[in-house]
């Protein structure tokens, strides 16, 4: 049967789900997390750890972010401020309707780290991603064997999550978790220093590391990792892009013949070093 | 396939029959170009027609389109409402073989396994696509395949004063009432090898692919780098270039707009880290995806050497030159490890 214009009417990848945000958790002064469900308080879909959501404000624009965490009800993305959109976000209040459509992209390989340790590192806002990662983990804290966080921030005031970061997480059995932060300062006496040297310094020895960051510190952590002896297949990243359509079309967020919204966001470092540096 | 002789009365006829269900779209001359307009129902494209000046890629990709409205009602929450469907039915008459090929190309991007677009589906779906073989090729043109019927309904040569008419798709054999005419015999069929090709070797072809492979890092880009302007041109008017952006504008709408690798702000995240800073990222971008990404992820590359690009590139750089120099550079390029 050929396809008609009727069938083509019944689906539009393009038109989100309309959606209302039920709860605002300030973490950092420039990072807020929006906790969002659709009108009738159902989950408006159902990520898989890693994958991505695009959010939309009506009039004002739509962005791809992480999901950072779901529940009974709701999926959560935590948001930093650093454009028009994500200015107009962090001014929204609870009950204002948003757009969202998803979920896009690949997601971490779970059934592959299924019964493993697990390192896993973040640097400022890059700890949202893994955060969906580190949730599932502990939702199913059986699957997976011991479970490493080393997580830094430029200050304490930019440490996102701190309730999971120096509560939560701290009870949870078998996992350790690392914070540290670029310089000294009053009132902190944790551990100082950048991330991939407190990683090199740890020196946790699971099997894989998942790792998210600015470009930059993503750039300087996978050479950490390959003189910790981990496998390319075994490090494990997820990449940002600029996108628009999030289905592969729009054309904007490739590194080489790969569509980050499609065929990422998650890479290891195998898939990596077989595409250009374009990230 | 069988291929049917008309004279041009008969082809006026039953493009006039055709023009009773369809909005029938042909080359209209503007000024000194031509250009995909209303077909006035009488003229059909003389000597002077080449090809348009604009792909026929905004007929089914519009520049600019609403996706969806925010409806407000008074004393309600807005409404989020998709734009309606283009309903039209359409005839593209006398479109280049070249042209076809390329909405089968865009096709492999819109019409996806995964995800369709429903505003390109649905122009598809409503048009009939008859393309005009060209009688000579223009000095800029490359295309190797000059009788491809590929994205074509219906073909046509144009014979002197003739036109031998051959039906492609379904679509097109159901539109075409081909018992009314006679079958063209093989002394006429012959008469098509007359049409001057042009001889360019293939420049877009498989080894291109595995050379742009080891060029990545090649001092290439940024020598072609020094000519470009990043002015967008060759984006604009190539038929297969695709890539858009989608905004929210002050009247209510969400809209789709032409959007082009060239340009700094494509890839510039909102931090302002931009992973293809400068023009010799971007320059290697486009070639890069027309000839190395495209055809690794469709299997095709994504250029149907119609010319635009070079004839009306304003530092004259030109794509056939690039890819040849990309293909005998030889020991000139430096190999990616």
């Amino acid at each position: 049967m050929a396809i008609t214009v009727e069938d083509v009417k019944k689906i539009n990848p393009l038109v989100p789900i309309k959606a209302k945000v039920t709860k605002i958790v300030q973490e950092t002064p420039d990072v807020r997390t929006f906790h969002i469900s659709t009108m009738d308080d159902q989950k408006p879909f159902d990520p898989m750890p890693g994958q991505l959501g695009m959010l939309s404000l009506p009039l004002v624009g739509e962005g791809m972010f992480s999901i950072t965490n779901k529940g009974e009800n709701h999926i959560e993305m935590a948001l930093k401020e650093v454009g028009q959109l994500t200015k107009a976000l962090h001014e929204i209040e609870v009950g204002q309707e948003v757009g969202i459509r998803g979920p896009y992209g690949n997601g971490f390989p779970i059934d592959y780290c299924k019964g493993k340790d697990l390192l896993i590192i973040g640097g400022g806002i890059g700890l949202a991603p893994v955060r969906s990662l580190i949730m599932h983990c502990i939702k199913n804290r059986d699957d997976f064997g011991k479970l490493t966080v080393v997580y830094g921030a430029r200050s304490k005031s930019d440490l996102c999550f701190q309730e999971d970061l120096f509560e939560n997480w701290t009870k949870v059995p078998n996992m350790d978790v690392f914070v540290t932060i670029d310089r000294a300062e009053e009132g902190w006496d944790g551990h100082v220093g950048f991330v991939p040297a407190y990683v090199e310094e740890l020196a946790p020895k699971p099997q894989v590391t998942v790792l998210c960051g600015p470009p930059i510190m993503i750039k300087f952590t996978l050479p950490s990792l390959q003189k910790m002896n981990f496998s390319d297949q075994d490090i494990i990243t997820t990449l940002e892009m600029r996108m628009k359509c999030g289905i592969g079309k729009c054309g904007r967020c490739n590194i080489g013949s790969c569509y980050v919204c499609l065929d990422g966001p998650v890479f290891t470092m195998e898939q990596l070093k077989d595409l250009p540096p374009e990230y | 396939m069988a291929k049917y002789l008309l004279t041009k009365k008969d082809l006026l006829i039953w493009l006039k029959k055709l023009q009773q269900e369809y909005e029938v779209l042909a080359p209209v001359k503007e000024k000194k170009v031509y250009n995909f307009g209303h077909w006035d129902g009488k003229s059909l494209p003389d000597k002077s027609y080449q090809n348009t000046l604009k792909p026929p890629k905004d007929l089914f990709f519009p520049q600019h389109e609403i996706l969806l409205k925010y409806k407000k009602v008074k004393g309600q929450r807005p409404i989020i409402k998709a734009a309606d469907l283009p309903e039209e039915k359409r005839v593209i008459f006398g479109i280049r073989p070249c042209d076809a090929k390329s909405l089968s190309l865009l096709d492999k991007v819109f019409l996806g396994e995964e995800y369709q677009d429903p505003f390109y589906q649905a122009r598809r779906l409503n048009t009939l696509i008859i393309s005009l073989v060209c009688r000579e090729p223009k000095e800029s043109c490359f295309c190797t395949q000059p009788f491809s019927v590929e994205g074509s309904d219906i073909v046509l040569f144009e014979l002197n004063d003739k036109y031998l008419v051959e039906p492609i798709s379904e679509k097109g054999k159901n539109c075409f009432p081909s018992a009314s005419y006679c079958e063209a015999d093989f002394h006429i069929i012959d008469k098509i090898k007359e049409i001057k090709i042009n001889t360019y070797e293939e420049i877009a072809s498989a080894d291109l692919t595995e050379k742009l492979d080891l060029i990545f890092d090649s001092p290439i880009w940024k020598e072609l780098q020094e000519k470009c302007i990043n002015c967008g041109v060759c984006s604009f008017l190539c038929p297969t270039c695709h890539c858009f952006d989608i905004t929210d504008n002050q009247q209510g709408s969400k809209v789709r707009n032409w959007d082009s690798c060239m340009f700094s702000g494509f890839t510039k995240q909102a931090s302002g880290h931009n992973p293809r800073p400068s023009g010799t990222e971007r320059l290697r971008q486009r070639v890069m995806h027309k000839f190395k990404y495209f055809p690794d992820k469709y299997g095709v590359v994504a250029c149907v050497g119609c010319g635009r690009c070079v004839e009306k590139c304003p530092v004259n750089l030109d794509i056939r030159q690039v890819l040849l120099q990309i293909k005998n550079g030889g020991e000139k390029l430096e190999c990616r490890m």
